[in-house]
């Protein structure tokens, strides 16, 4: 199934400019204009009746064809009929006019909300939901919440498959989950808060390794293009990477790359450009919330403060979350609004676009590799996905 | 733990709720001849669906109500997009209703489950009334009182379905919280020591609360709240605990049903709850 689908319109247009024009003059071919009709050369290039006078010699009526140089006569030319017949079918009243009718907001790709595809999940199925990870390689979404069995996996259409982790200080267990990553081999990293510790799991939910002693309030993990695990640590204001060997469940290296963050907690980093994005907020306020952008080598990039917007844009935004699209442009989720905005390049001035609205508490965002917003609802306890056509509807992936 | 009934004014969100198809609820907006002397009917119900898959209509007696034919009930929205099937939702639907409209109207809310209609109670004894009243008129929309689904018997049930809904989050021992108001929450009772220092304290930034559980409640639902398992459960456990991880915290003790002579608050307790709320606003 192609992603960008190619609309008719776009295909007229590409005949009206490529086909249905002379490519020495670029005058449209005209049936009724005498001198603009379209003809023949007998190499098949095509011009306009007024080119190939001005082209030929006057005396011996002869000339070269611009395009490959073979000498003619004026005389083999003839009537192009194809192209004739193409720009009559173009002109009658079945085909649809070209420019006539105005493309509507919702429907021009590329600005404006996005669609809800689908939802899933609701109280029961889902408690109290506080971080998610979606698989690059099977589409499955994982997220973890207060349910009996913490860590839940979900396939893209909502079946419930699988769990595991519950409650409990054993290796096995998970006290209180707060964030979920998914590394390319589908093993399972997640920040318990309530354990202090990082715990790395199979994708079956056999725990493999964790890490203790490293953290105080362990918040958003994400894992990076290379595999590495970043790590916020909302208490100590630390953003740590940890090298894990993954084949033999071997933490090899946990260090803190930033210091002196204030209260971090969402992560996320860009699997194109390397970037990475904390979410900070701040004790005093819990709604003022700040983000920061560095690069792959933990140096800061950009900062986006909730002041900075609200002066800009006279909008005050609560940034719950953060996640990068497919292009590298900052998605965040704003719990205040109920919304998820796009703030554009990293290093750009955010200029705030709107994606999502109509959310009760987004708690985290994701992006798959078919161009999927999927957001993970805290206040409704629900998956919802979202995209920019809205005829993926009724397709079957 | 007291039973509080409040509006919980939701978005009206129109959304899907099943995977790759339009929810069935969604229906759009028909297009008639709007006159001043249209009115516009808002009716609400709760109840909790059997699935997210039920549609909610509501049918009446009028024509623009459907004149109590099925096919031509008006489709309800329910106010989240994934209702469950463990929780009640509320759903609410718009009439427009012609001159006059201040005449008594009879409704009946139906489901819609795999093509069958179930019908509220048994029979038009059961119907419910639409008796004009100005003081619901709310920014020019008549809101008619929101209801609870009346079940066969004729009752609501709405003490089976609260304690089913209660019975649900106590078997998960997890806790159920709604935010009714920017700066206030209002939940069910934590049964973690996490729900306190990490989902109150931390996660939703909460820097008071109002606890209405009586000493029995307290020791018999929040015994999870214990850091050390080995002790026995008082009431002074959870006051530590909030003091603990610097939450305001004021205890109200009320029993459930309780008239308002018995939950009158004492001078002091009134004082502190007033000191608490200004401490909410300030810190939120």
């Amino acid at each position: 199934m192609s992603e960008t689908a190619v609309r008719a319109e776009d295909i007229l247009a590409e005949i009206q400019a490529n086909l249905l024009e002379c490519k020495v003059c670029f005058e449209k071919f005209s049936i009724q204009k005498r001198d603009h009709t379209a003809r023949n050369l007998p190499c098949g290039h095509v011009l306009c009746l007024k080119c190939i006078c001005a082209l030929s010699h006057p005396e011996n009526q002869r000339l070269e064809c611009p395009f490959c140089r073979k000498p003619w006569d004026v005389g083999s030319t003839s009537e192009c009929y194809a192209l004739i017949d193409l720009q009559e079918l173009l002109l009658s009243e079945a085909c649809p006019r070209l420019y006539d009718r105005v493309m509507g907001w919702t429907e021009s790709l590329g600005s404006g909300t996005l669609h809800l595809r689908s939802a899933f999940g609701g109280w029961g199925t889902v408690v109290n939901p506080s971080g998610m990870a979606v698989s690059e390689t099977s589409g499955k979404i994982v997220l973890v919440h207060d349910g009996e069995k913490r860590v839940a996996v979900f396939d893209a259409q909502g079946t419930h498959l699988d769990g595991f982790g519950r409650y409990g200080h054993n290796p096995s267990d998970l006290c209180h989950p707060l964030d979920v990553a998914l590394t390319k081999c589908g093993h399972v990293v997640v920040t318990d808060a309530g354990d202090q510790s990082v715990k790395v799991f199979t994708s079956q939910g056999r725990p493999m390794a964790a890490i203790r002693d490293s953290f105080r309030l362990p918040w958003g993990v994400d894992v990076d293009a290379r595999g590495r695990v970043l790590v916020t640590d909302a208490e100590m204001g630390t953003l740590s990477q940890v090298v894990i060997d993954f084949s033999r469940g071997v933490v090899l290296v946990t260090r803190v790359v930033f210091k002196e963050l204030r209260c971090p907690r969402s992560v996320a980093s860009c699997k194109a450009s390397g970037n990475i994005a904390v979410v900070e907020r701040f004790q005093a306020g819990f709604t003022a919330s700040c983000l920061r952008i560095f690069n792959s080598d933990f140096v800061p990039l950009a900062q986006v403060d909730s002041f900075a917007l609200n002066l800009k844009n006279s909008l005050s935004l609560s940034i719950s979350s953060v996640v990068f699209d497919i292009n590298g442009d900052v998605i965040v989720g704003d719990s205040r609004n109920g919304m998820v905005w796009s703030l554009g390049k990293p290093q750009t001035t955010p200029a705030l676009t709107p994606l999502v609205s109509g959310l009760l508490r987004p708690v985290a965002l994701a992006a798959t590799t078919m161009n999927v917003l999927v957001v993970l609802d805290g206040g409704d306890h629900a998956v919802k996905l979202y995209a920019a056509d809205k005829d993926d509807l009724y397709c079957e992936k | 733990s007291r039973i509080l009934r409040i509006f919980l004014a939701q978005p009206f969100n129109v959304s899907d709720r099943r995977h790759i198809q339009i929810s069935p609820s969604y229906r759009a907006p028909e297009y008639c001849v709007y006159s001043q002397d249209m009115v516009v009917f808002r009716f609400g119900v709760i109840l909790t669906p059997e699935s997210s898959d039920v549609e909610v209509l509501v049918l009446g007696s009028r024509p623009e109500m459907g004149h109590w034919d099925p096919a031509r009930a008006v489709q309800m929205n329910p106010s989240r997009p994934v209702p469950s099937a463990c929780e009640p939702c509320l759903w609410t639907g718009d009439v427009h209703l012609s001159e006059p409209n201040t005449d008594k109207l009879w409704f009946k809310f139906i489901k819609r489950v795999d093509g069958n209609y179930i019908w509220e109670g048994n029979g038009p004894h059961h119907d419910r009334q639409c008796v004009y009243d100005d003081s619901n008129m709310v920014d020019g929309v008549y809101c008619h009182p929101i209801g609870h689904w009346i079940e066969e018997t004729g009752h609501t049930d709405e003490m089976k379905h609260t304690t089913n809904f209660y019975f649900s989050i106590a078997g998960q021992q997890a806790i159920h919280f709604s935010q009714v108001l920017p700066r206030v929450w209002l939940g069910s009772c934590p049964r973690r020591v996490e729900h306190i220092t990490l989902k109150l304290k931390q996660e939703l930034g909460v820097t008071a609360v109002m606890n209405f559980q009586t000493e029995w409640d307290v020791i018999n639902n929040s015994h999870g709240c214990r850091r050390d398992l080995s002790q026995p459960m008082t009431p002074e456990t959870i006051t530590h605990l909030y003091k603990d991880c610097g939450l305001s915290y004021i205890w109200i003790p009320t029993p459930d049903m309780s008239t308002e002579e018995e939950s009158r608050m004492s001078h002091h307790e009134l004082w502190a709850l007033f000191h608490t709320i200004k401490l909410i606003l300030i810190h939120g």
